[in-house]
C-alpha cells in the first residue's frame, strides 16, 4: 500500500537558484526509506516539504492518496536538535503529541507516561529536558513523534547530534520498536548524511545529489534485519552509495 | 513667520543642540577613558577586581538620576556659578555612562581565550606590550558596543538634566532666564522653553533635529568606529546586541547577589562560554570566598550610607513622611510595569512568532527608543491640560515610556536563544488557541521577561525624579519619592534628600534580592 507519495517536488528561495530539483520517489507501507546526501543539499527542506511545514515552489506530496497542504496528522516529526520546550517537562513534552487528541488530560497523561516507560525514562516524567543527556532527549522527541498516532514518522537526521555510542544504541532500539506490533508507525523516512547508517536501517535509500538537489539513484536493500555492518553484502552496499555519491 | 524667522529659529535649536552634543561628547571622552582604564585594572588585579566591580554592581542598580539634586548642589558648593552646574551636568552624564563601558572592558578581557594569555607567558611580553598587543585590542569593540548604549542613556540624562536644571517657570519670560542652579544653552532648556512659551514650530524642529542628530551620531561616529573596532573579528561571531548588555547587567545583579557559598546562577548568553580569568587565575581563589566578599560590600557600602545620615535624628524626624511618599510612588511604579507587560507580553509574541519583519520593527523601535522620554514631556503635559488628575497620568506615562523599551528589546533579545524548530514543533502537533499561548508563546518570553523586568524597573525608579516632580510649575502630583526628592532640594533641607535616596537605594536593592533573583533563579533552573 501506497503511504507517501513525492512528486516532481521543486523548492527555491524567493531570490536564490533553486534547492530542491524535480525530486518524486514513493514509500509503501512498512518501508523504512533514507533520503541521503551531502551536508547543506536541502535535505531537511525536503523533509518539512513532505511534512507539510514549508509548501514546495513546485510538485505535490500525496499522503494516501490525498494532498499534503499542511502538517497532517498520520505524519510526525523527529528533529535533529530534539526541539523540546525547555520549559515543559519531560511528560509535558510528550503531551504535546496528543493535542490534535479527542481524550481526556488524565488519558494524555496516562498515556504518556506509558511511552516514557516504553522508552526507559520512568523516574524523568516531571523532570526538565535540561537534566537529560542528549540521546535521552530523543528519546522524549521520539516519544512525543509517537503519540500523535502517525502512519508515517519523519526523521530529520535524528542521530546527528548524538555521540556514536549512544546514536548506535538509539537505532537499534528504533529496529526494535518499528518491529513491534502494537506501535502506530507503518513507515520511516528519515533523513541522514550517514551511509553507513542508511544502510544499516533502510530497505530503500534515496540518493540526492549536491546544490541543486535531485535524485541521483534509488537503491533497495534487501537484507534481513538485522544487518552485519562488517558483512560483504553490507560493505558491497557501501561501496556503491559511496560510488554514486562521488559521481558527478 | 518669515524666512529669516525661520532660519534664526533652526539657528538657535542649533546652537542648543550643538551645546548639549558637546557636554555628550565631554562625558562620553571621560567615561571611556576611565572605563578602558579602571575595567583593565579590575580585570587584571585581583585586589583592584574585588573593590571595583562590586561598588560599580550598586551603582548601576541604583537610580543615579535621582541623586542630581544632590550632586548639583555639591557642584554649586564647590564651584560657584556658571562652571560649576555646566560640571555637574556633565558629571551627570558621565555617571550613567561609564558603567557598562567599564563592565564592558572586563568582561572583554576575561573572555579573551586563555590560549592568547599562555602565549603571551610564553613569549614573556611585558605589561605594556600585553596591554597594546592583547588587551587593547580585545576590548576594543566591546568600549565601542558600551559606548553606543552609553549614548543613549546619556542622551536621556542630559536631556533630563538640563530640563531639570531650568525648571519649568524660567522661561516665561522671553528667552531662557533661568535661574541659579541651571544650564543655559542645550537642547533641552530649548525644548522646555518652546514648549513653555507655546512655540509649536519651535518644539516639533527642535524634536526632528534631535532626532537627525541621533541619527547622525550613529552614521558618522558610530560606525566608522565600530567598523575600526571590529576589523580583527572574525565576520562569523556574531556581535553582540546593545541589548545584551541589559542581559548581561542583569546577570551580574544576580551574581552578587547570590548569598555566600551557594551555586551561582550561570545563564548561557549568546557569547562563547567564559574563559577562566586570565590574570588572576594564577591565584584563584573559591568562589564562596568571591561571593562573600562581594555581600561583604554591599552590606558595608549600605551601612556607610546610613551612618553618613547623620544619627537618628533626622530618621526619627523623617522616616515615616519618607514611607508615605513612597507607597505613591511604588503604586505608580509597579502599576506602570504592569501596563508595560501587558502591552509588550502581545506585543513582542507577535514579533517573535507571527511577522518575518520583526528586525524591521525593532530597528525602527530603537530610532523611537533613542528619544529621552523627558524631550516628550512638555508635548504631553501640553496635551493633558492642568487637572489634578491629569499630572496623575502624565507621571503615569513618563513611567511607562522610560521601562518599557528596556522590558521589549529584552524579551526580544533573549528571543534569539529560544531553541529552534519551536513554531514547527506547534504546527506538527497541531498547538492552537489558549494552548499554543499557554503551552509556547509566553512561557517562551518568560526569561526576557525577568531579565528585562529588573532594568525595566530600575529605568522607572530613575524617571520618578522626573516624572513626579514635573509641573512643580503646572501641576504634579501631591505624593511620591521622587517629588519628596524635588521638594526636598528645592528646600534646601539636604537631610532629608539624602534620607530619602538610601531609602531608594535600600528599596531597590531588597526587591532585586527578594523579587528578581528568586524568580530568576527558579527560571534558570529551567530554561538550561
Amino acid at each position: 500500500m501506497r503511504m507517501v507519495e513525492v512528486d516532481d517536488i521543486s523548492f527555491m528561495y524567493s531570490s536564490a537558484a533553486k534547492v530542491i530539483d524535480g525530486v518524486s520517489f514513493t514509500v509503501d507501507k512498512g518501508e523504512f526509506v533514507s533520503i541521503l546526501g551531502p551536508s547543506g543539499c536541502g535535505k531537511s527542506t525536503l523533509l518539512r516539504i513532505i511534512a507539510g511545514l514549508i509548501k514546495p515552489s513546485k510538485g505535490r506530496v500525496l499522503y494516501m492518496g490525498n494532498d499534503v497542504k499542511g502538517p497532517t496528522k498520520g505524519l510526525s516529526f523527529v528533529f535533529q536538535d530534539f526541539a523540546l520546550l525547555p520549559w515543559l517537562t519531560n511528560l509535558q513534552n510528550v503531551e504535546l503529541g496528543f493535542s490534535l487528541m479527542d481524550i481526556t488530560e488524565e488519558e494524555k497523561r496516562k498515556r504518556s507516561l506509558l511511552l516514557l516507560d516504553k522508552f526507559g525514562l520512568i523516574g524523568f516524567e516531571d523532570a526538565y529536558p535540561n537534566v537529560l543527556s542528549g540521546g535521552m532527549k530523543q528519546r522524549v522527541g521520539i516519544a512525543r513523534a509517537i503519540a500523535s498516532d502517525p502512519d508515517v514518522l519523519l526523521m530529520d537526521e535524528p542521530f546527528s547530534s548524538l555521540d556514536e555510542l549512544t546514536a548506535g544504541t538509539l537505532r537499534n532500539d528504533i529496529l526494535f520498536m518499528l518491529k513491534n506490533e502494537d506501535l502506530p508507525v507503518h513507515s520511516v523516512i528519515m533523513v541522514t548524511h550517514n551511509v553507513e547508517e542508511a544502510i544499516e536501517l533502510s530497505d530503500k535509500v534515496v540518493i540526492l545529489s549536491e546544490k541543486p538537489a535531485y535524485v541521483k539513484a534509488v537503491k533497495d536493500l534487501r537484507m534481513k534485519q538485522p544487518r552485519n555492518k562488517h558483512g560483504r553484502e553490507f560493505l558491497k552496499n557501501m561501496d556503491s552509495v559511496y560510488a554514486v555519491l562521488a559521481k558527478d | 513667520m518669515d524666512a529669516t524667522g525661520l532660519a534664526g529659529l533652526i539657528a538657535s535649536i542649533l546652537v542648543n543642540l550643538v551645546f548639549s552634543w558637546s557636554r555628550m561628547l565631554i562625558a562620553l571622552g571621560v567615561s571611556v577613558l576611565l572605563g578602558i582604564a579602571v575595567g583593565i585594572y579590575a580585570a587584571t588585579s585581583k585586589r583592584a577586581e574585588k573593590v571595583i566591580i562590586p561598588i560599580i554592581d550598586i551603582f548601576q542598580t541604583l537610580p543615579i538620576l535621582s541623586f542630581f539634586p544632590f550632586v548639583i548642589y555639591i557642584f554649586i558648593a564647590l564651584i560657584p556659578g556658571f562652571v560649576g552646574i555646566e560640571l555637574a551636568v556633565i558629571f551627570l552624564i558621565t555617571t550613567s555612562m561609564l558603567w557598562n563601558i567599564i563592565f564592558g572592558v572586563y568582561e572583554a578581557l576575561n573572555s579573551i581565550p586563555k590560549e592568547y594569555i599562555e602565549l603571551a607567558d610564553l613569549y614573556n611580553l611585558s605589561t605594556w606590550r600585553r596591554l597594546k598587543k592583547i588587551f587593547f585590542p580585545a576590548s576594543l569593540p566591546y568600549v565601542v558596543e558600551q559606548s553606543m548604549l552609553s549614548w543613549s542613556i546619556g542622551l536621556f540624562y542630559l536631556v533630563t538634566s538640563e530640563i531639570f536644571s531650568v525648571g519649568t517657570d524660567a522661561c516665561q519670560i522671553a528667552g531662557n532666564t533661568a535661574g541659579i542652579y541651571s544650564v543655559k544653552t542645550g537642547i533641552g532648556v530649548a525644548l522646555t522653553c518652546y514648549a513653555a512659551t507655546g512655540n509649536t514650530l519651535g518644539y516639533a524642529l527642535g524634536i526632528i533635529f534631535f532626532i537627525l542628530f541621533v541619527i547622525a551620531t550613529r552614521f558618522l561616529l558610530f560606525r566608522p568606529l565600530e567598523n575600526y573596532a571590529n576589523r580583527y573579528t572574525r565576520q562569523s561571531v556574531q556581535r553582540k546586541t546593545t541589548n545584551t548588555y541589559l542581559r548581561n547587567a542583569a546577570v551580574r545583579l544576580f551574581k552578587y547577589l547570590e548569598p555566600p557559598g551557594t551555586e551561582r546562577i550561570r545563564v548561557r548568553l549568546n557569547r562563547p562560554r567564559r574563559q577562566e580569568k586570565i590574570i588572576a587565575s594564577r591565584s584563584a581563589s573559591p568562589a564562596e570566598k568571591q561571593e562573600s566578599w562581594r555581600l561583604k560590600y554591599v552590606l558595608i557600602t549600605l551601612a556607610l550610607m546610613i551612618i553618613a545620615i547623620a544619627g537618628v535624628k533626622y530618621l526619627v524626624l523623617y522616616e515615616l513622611e519618607i514611607l508615605r511618599n513612597f507607597v505613591f510612588s511604588i503604586l505608580r511604579v509597579w502599576i506602570a510595569f504592569a501596563v508595560s507587560l501587558a502591552i509588550s507580553v502581545p506585543l513582542c509574541v507577535y514579533l517573535i512568532f507571527f511577522t518575518k519583519k520583526s528586525s524591521s520593527y525593532i530597528l525602527l523601535f530603537q530610532v523611537i527608543a533613542s528619544i529621552p522620554a523627558t524631550i516628550l514631556l512638555p508635548a504631553i503635559v501640553a496635551m493633558m491640560g492642568k487637572s489634578p488628575y491629569h499630572s496623575e497620568i502624565i507621571a503615569f506615562l513618563i513611567f511607562i515610556i522610560s521601562g518599557i523599551w528596556y522590558l521589549i528589546f529584552s524579551i526580544m533579545s533573549a528571543s534569539k536563544l529560544l531553541p529552534a524548530n519551536i513554531l514547527e514543533v506547534k504546527r506538527i502537533f497541531g498547538l492552537k488557541g489558549l494552548a499554543a499561548w499557554k503551552k509556547v508563546y509566553v512561557r517562551a518570553i518568560v526569561p526576557g521577561i525577568l531579565t528585562g523586568g529588573v532594568t525595566a524597573i530600575a529605568a522607572e525608579w530613575n524617571a520618578s525624579i522626573v516624572a513626579e516632580y514635573y509641573g512643580s510649575g503646572v501641576s504634579g502630583v501631591s505624593l511620591g519619592i521622587g517629588k519628596l526628592l524635588d521638594t526636598s532640594f528645592a528646600s534646601n533641607n539636604l537631610p532629608l534628600l539624602f534620607l530619602a535616596l538610601v531609602n531608594l537605594a535600600a528599596m531597590v536593592v531588597i526587591v532585586n534580592s527578594l523579587l528578581w533573583k528568586r524568580s530568576y533563579k527558579r527560571m534558570s533552573r529551567i530554561y538550561r
